[in-house]
């Protein structure tokens, strides 16, 4: 075991390795209970949809997109991602106050400022909103799960997604470090 | 009890979306834990200066195979129910890499802007109402890339059937990857200089 | 590398080893007595003559006659569009796809409830789904649809609706296509698919 030479400030959290063998069983036992794995843009999609649906109705039904999601029987925000979402902040609030890490702030690199931060943030957001449209899914409900169940999707998914991360990486340094 | 558990009709609907509420506050909960409400945290990946994504998603990802696999083989679960997505090789790739872009630019992903959300991170917020714009785009232009997104379809294809491995040749592996992985990025992690964050 | 990781390592490890040297096993396709045990108790598994009748008048699509008396009580009676597979038959598979079940409610139905009940369990045993049994088979077929009795003056109202619509199609199996007055309840029989569609799509 050899010990980092600077002060390790992920001490702090839990042992990555820990973490990963209980996200994988809390990933397994999803599968158990439910026959599919975790997921989260779902639950954002789920939100636009409804909003969409509460303010432009025809437009929605309308909509080629939309309508794939809206069922005459369940209203889109009753669906199993949005509990699930509601319980991840609650689960993340509940780790943070232990630790000690509640607080209202924008964290960036001490380079850029706030406001660029942000900016990037939301820019982002955008982008990965499209992208777990257009690949069905994201990093949890995508990548995670799909390996766990061994989808070819799901490889492609994790390998598009680190991969495209890494490679525009070099263009976005300033930023990060 | 065979599962899956409500698809085999062994639990009742009602009880789904409590059991939702629970196992999103587990997942909540470790991703937190193990840091990934910072997006300084996340981004080391990229930069080499934090590995710990690595980790926590590959052995997450690894455990739940391995103990998929099991379940199936001690006949707990009908592996033939669990759900696996679709390949639509282009809408994957192209998605994947609007993602990774995204990732990189806004320093999280959605599960983890959640946490961010959760401990008080403004930029998460942020994020996440870049996620609610960029969906909405995407419906909104959705009749421009329903081409993409309904074509190459391959169907729900198994990664060690494309590969023509047996389930177990393909999960150990994965493991040595996995394990390989988890030593070169600690000595990479090693020589790059620290970032405070 | 802490220690995390080395414990991490060897339970992979081990586990993944065992995962390529563990023999091939035989799963079992067939549902375990207790399965079959819940199987027999569930009162669904019957079906009523009229429930039949309506369904072959309205051309349900989803139903699937299964005569499973032998070839010649076939040819000398059975129900409009049944299929004969014997009993001994039974348990040849190529029957099945060919008669793609899985979009199917299956009706199977004898002379009385015993051949048909004997190839439900043999069917059920090979966990086939939304398989019946005409309850009374045949014989009761004749009392109900073909020869309904008139009820009593004073019967109840839904008594005297179910006579209506069986003298109704009594007349539309005996020859006489005369249209039912009565709405038949076009109440669709869930198809339960044992397939993974019922899955949400797009899990993230």
């Amino acid at each position: 075991m050899t010990t980092s030479k600077i002060i390790d400030r992920s001490k702090k959290y839990a042992n990555p390795y820990l973490s990963g063998f209980l996200l994988g069983m809390v990933l397994l036992a999803t599968f158990y209970i439910t026959g599919r794995g975790l997921g989260a843009s779902g639950a954002i999609k789920s939100t636009v949809v409804t909003a969409v649906v509460t303010f432009a109705e025809s437009h929605a039904a309308n909509s080629d997109y939309y309508s794939k999601f809206i069922s005459d029987d369940s209203h889109p925000m009753n669906n199993w991602l949005v509990f699930e979402i509601i319980g991840v902040l609650a689960g993340a609030f509940l780790s943070g106050a232990i630790a000690g890490r509640l607080k209202l702030k924008v964290e960036h690199s001490p380079k850029i400022t706030s406001r660029t931060r942000l900016i990037m943030a939301g820019f982002g957001g955008i982008l990965f909103g499209i992208g777990s449209q257009l690949g069905r899914g994201c990093t949890s409900g995508a990548a995670l799960s799909g390996m766990a169940s061994m989808s070819l999707a799901g490889f492609i998914a994790m390998l598009t997604i680190f991969g495209g991360a890494y490679f525009f990486a070099y263009f976005f340094r300033k930023f990060w470090i | 009890m065979t599962g899956p558990l409500i698809p085999m009709g062994i639990i009742g609907q009602g009880w789904d979306l409590v059991i939702a509420l629970l196992i999103g506050m587990a997942f909540g909960y470790v991703l937190e834990s193990a840091g990934f409400s910072s997006s300084r945290k996340l981004a080391g990946v990229f930069y080499g200066y934090d590995f710990t994504v690595l980790r926590v998603f590959f052995t997450a990802a690894i455990t739940a195979m391995v103990g998929l696999l099991y379940f199936g083989y001690m006949g707990w679960i009908d592996l033939s129910m669990i759900y696996v997505n679709k390949t639509f090789l282009i809408a994957a790739i192209v998605g994947g890499i609007t993602m990774g872009l995204g990732f990189i630019t806004g320093g999280y992903c959605p599960g983890t802007s959640m946490c961010g959300i959760a401990i008080g991170k403004i930029d998460a917020m942020v994020f996440t109402g870049g996620m609610l714009l960029g969906i909405f785009i995407f419906s909104e232009g959705f009749p421009l890339v329903k081409g993409i997104y309904q074509g190459y379809d391959l169907g729900a294809l198994k990664i060690n059937e494309v590969l023509g491995l047996s389930t177990g040749v393909f999960a150990i592996l994965l493991i040595i990857v996995a394990l390989v992985a988890f030593v070169i990025t600690r000595i990479v992690e090693n020589k790059v200089k620290k970032v405070e964050y | 590398m802490n220690k995390a990781f080395y414990i991490l390592a060897v339970f992979l490890l081990l586990l993944g080893t065992g995962l390529v040297l563990l023999p091939d096993r035989e799963h079992s396709d067939e549902a375990s007595p207790g399965e079959l045990l819940s199987n027999l108790r569930n009162p669904s598994r019957f079906i009523s003559t009229d429930k039949v009748a309506e369904m072959i008048i309205s051309q349900d699509p989803a139903l699937l006659l299964v005569d499973v008396r032998d070839m010649y009580d076939f040819l000398d009676y059975s129900l409009p569009g049944a299929h004969s597979i014997p009993l001994e038959e039974i348990m040849m598979y190529n029957w099945v796809d060919s008669l793609s079940y899985k979009q199917s409610q299956i009706v199977l139905f004898s002379n009385s409830d015993i051949l048909a009940d004997q190839a439900w369990v043999l069917l059920k045993r090979k966990k086939y789904e939304n398989i019946h049994i005409m309850k009374g088979g045949l014989n009761h077929w004749f009392e109900t649809i073909i020869q309904p009795e008139p009820p009593a003056e004073t019967a109840a109202d839904d008594e005297i609706d179910r006579y209506q619509f069986r003298k109704g199609a009594s007349i539309y199996f005996t020859g006489g296509a005369v249209p039912l007055e009565q709405e038949t309840s076009t109440e669709a029989v869930m198809v339960k698919r044992k397939n993974k569609t019922q899955l949400v799509e797009g899990g993230c």
